[in-house]
């Protein structure tokens, strides 16, 4: 077999014609008008895995390089037969089009079922006290940017904190997996209540003197509390790596754009889990509003109240990190008349 | 030595074609999840040998030399520092000592990973080699930075032009030296190409909403953590100036990346008297870049293959080598390539090195 090419020597630039002439299980290598270059067994080349239709490329003993656009010639000698399947595999055929479907299911389980255990493992690594460090850390912050100190006198806290021991009093063991503390704050952003990572929950003053109503209140702090012992925030935070480092690891580098587009983009699409999230905490809270003997429509009655005061959400559910009040209210009143029913 | 002489201009030649490298692409993809991620480490090797492969360059093609047991060792040591790092920093008198550790850790990680990367690289069988130091690397990439910042980056260009004549100055392809030099104005006017997008796009995006901005102060809410009820129309006009933010910055970016890569190319001598020469047009650049994203995202992905060969021919049209005499001269060993761990820290990291090659 013969096989034209060329010849690069070992760590030099410099390239000439040659031929590779094989005999059985041993090869001659001929330069221009034929001189003798190299020779010796087979066994002896090093052919590099076949890539696309790039010259082929045999690495002689010395270190010198042959290579040859002949491809079919120099694959037939090729020894390394798991190389060429995988070669083979990747050429453009019709059986393409059943790698890309496979790809497509085996992402989509990735991306339904992995990025969630990998979320899960996250935050069960998470040691209590890094999420209550933040908690801290971010309280502060707001306190020297938005947030003041509370108006609310100290019985007025006193009752409020009573009720809130109540709800957490009534978390079953299992649920009881973070410390939880009850803050008091005022601020620019009206009635309202956050709770973070840590288990630290902040009512406004605003929404406590909404009206007169512990039930109401108990059903909102019941909200914020089924956010911590569901570990919403934090979910949301590895969702949003999780998916990064993921789609980082398998597609590669993605181009100028893509890449911060990535990144960025994928907080937005945090925003449907993030109504999921709405939906449990509110199921949370009736429930727990139940348990520790509160009206459990007493979130309902919050959610009237906004609206009587006319503070719906102005976006279109797709845009909102909350669903629509009537939406919610609807969910609760029918977890209550199951509740009934039983 | 470096003479000048007649200079014969040479183009860089870029033979891959979309639909070849889709087959190699999905194949990567699919063992890559069928294996968990291990399977990427030859993923990236059998992609990089299929874009270096197919680099021609006077005749003489590109090579890539590592192999995936390597990278994949790099990989988990890093996965393991990580997280043994986050560990640590959580232990409040640890982290100081964590963070003085890392200062030390990340020049080193960078001159390994520009090495590493050098040695497995070759062109006509001739491979390439990295000889910067942890100390320089700390100034360029970590002290002269700082610096600038206090300058309000102001004086960022000198920064940048002293990192990237550490990066290709340090470079050799055998045993000839590359060497990078260009004058400070070229560098400031990028800058203000950068500054100049950025601002044109923001003032874009919040023209007439500087009324709403105000009155947002007023309704603001948390996005960090989980707000219950509140008035979100901020909402709207959050997600608008995020938007806005990185719309100018991912464009800005590329003007910027652009004109760089145009002044590297131009400023980059090979000893032997060669020079490197770049004609790419800005607007062109931005053009492939963004409507590649465009064809990515609309096809979920599946346009990514063609793709990356698109940009990788138009990289090539615009890139040229002006050859003193012939390229036959290039001299140089095969040398111990190291660990690939300084390369898995990069690419974890997605930092760009931004070799002349």
């Amino acid at each position: 077999m013969t096989i034209e090419g060329r010849l690069t020597y070992a760590g030099s630039s410099r390239v000439q014609e040659a031929t590779l002439v094989c005999h059985g299980e041993s090869y001659e290598l001929l330069g221009p008008d034929a001189t003798p270059l190299a020779a010796g067994p087979v066994s002896g080349l090093r052919f590099a895995a076949p890539v696309g239709r790039t010259p082929r490329r045999v690495t002689l003993p010395d270190g010198a390089l042959f290579e040859t656009d002949q491809m079919d010639a120099v694959d037939a000698l090729n020894p390394a037969r798991n190389t060429l399947h995988l070669h083979r595999a990747e050429a453009f055929r019709p059986r393409l089009a059943g790698f890309v479907l496979a790809t497509i299911g085996a992402a989509w389980v990735v991306w339904r079922y992995g990025v969630g255990l990998l979320v899960a493992v996250a935050v069960w690594l998470t040691p209590p006290n890094l999420a209550r460090v933040l908690d801290d850390q971010t309280l502060r912050s707001f306190d020297r940017f938005v947030l003041e100190p509370t108006t609310l006198s100290t019985a007025e806290q006193a009752a409020l904190q009573d009720d809130f021991t109540r709800l957490v009093a009534a978390l079953s063991p299992s649920e009881a997996h973070t410390p939880l503390r009850l803050k008091f704050r005022t601020g620019p952003m009206g009635p309202n209540a956050f709770a973070m990572p840590g288990g630290t929950v902040v009512l406004t003053d605003e929404l406590v003197r909404l009206s007169d109503d512990p039930d109401m209140v108990a059903g909102v702090m019941g909200h914020e509390i089924g956010h911590v012992i569901h570990r919403h925030s934090l979910q949301q935070i590895y969702r949003a790596l999780g998916i990064y480092a993921v789609v980082g690891f398998l597609a590669g580098d993605t181009g100028p754009v893509l890449e911060s587009l990535l990144l960025e983009g994928n907080l937005l699409l945090q925003l449907a889990y993030s109504r999921e999230h709405e939906f449990e905490a509110d199921a949370f809270a009736v429930d727990l509003a139940q348990r520790a003997g509160f009206d459990p429509h007493g979130l309902v009655r919050f959610f009237d109240h906004l609206t009587d005061m006319g503070l719906t959400d102005p976006l279109p559910s797709w845009g909102s990190t909350h669903p629509s009040h009537e939406r919610r209210v609807e969910a609760i009143r029918e977890q209550i008349h199951g509740i009934g029913a039983r | 030595m470096y003479h000048s002489g007649s200079l014969r201009p040479q183009r860089v030649l870029f033979h891959g074609n979309a639909r070849e490298y889709f087959g190699i692409w999905i194949v990567n993809l699919l063992l890559s999840i069928l294996t968990l991620g291990i399977y990427s480490a030859w993923a990236k090797v059998r992609t990089n040998k299929y874009f270096y492969q197919n680099t021609e360059l006077a005749g003489r093609r590109f090579d890539y030399h590592a192999t995936g047991m390597r990278i994949l060792i790099g990989r988990i040591i890093i996965v393991v520092g990580f997280i043994v790092f986050q560990i640590l920093s959580l232990v409040p008198l640890l982290l100081a000592v964590v963070a003085i550790g890392f200062l030390f850790l990340f020049p080193w990680l960078i001159t390994r990973s520009l090495r590493f990367n050098a040695r497995v690289t070759s062109w006509a069988n001739v491979r390439f080699n990295f000889d910067g130091g942890p100390l320089q690397a700390f100034l360029v990439y970590l002290l002269y930075p700082l610096l600038s910042a206090l300058t309000l980056y102001l004086a960022y260009p000198f920064a940048d032009r002293a990192r990237r004549r550490f990066v290709i100055g340090h470079h050799l392809i055998g045993r000839s030296r590359l060497r990078f030099d260009s004058g400070i104005g070229q560098f400031y006017a990028a800058l203000l190409a950068f500054v100049g997008v950025v601002l044109v796009i923001l003032a874009l995006t919040f023209a007439g909403t500087i009324q709403t901005f105000v009155l947002m102060f007023n309704t603001v809410d948390f996005g960090a953590v989980d707000s219950f009820e509140g008035i979100e129309s901020f909402i709207g006009l959050l997600v608008r100036a995020y938007i806005g933010t990185i719309a100018a910055l991912v464009l800005g970016g590329m003007v910027y990346a652009a004109i760089m890569r145009n002044i590297i190319y131009r400023g980059t001598r090979i000893e032997g008297g060669h020079a490197l020469h770049s004609s790419m047009p800005v607007a062109g650049y931005v053009w492939v870049g963004l409507s590649n994203a465009l064809a990515i995202f609309a096809t979920l992905g599946l346009m990514l293959p063609w793709a990356k060969v698109r940009m990788a021919r138009f990289l090539a049209a615009h890139t040229q080598v002006m050859i003193a005499g012939d390229l036959d001269d290039f001299i140089g060993d095969i040398l111990p390539e190291g660990g690939a761990l300084g390369d898995a820290y990069t690419d974890m990291e997605a930092i760009d090195l931004g070799l002349p090659v």
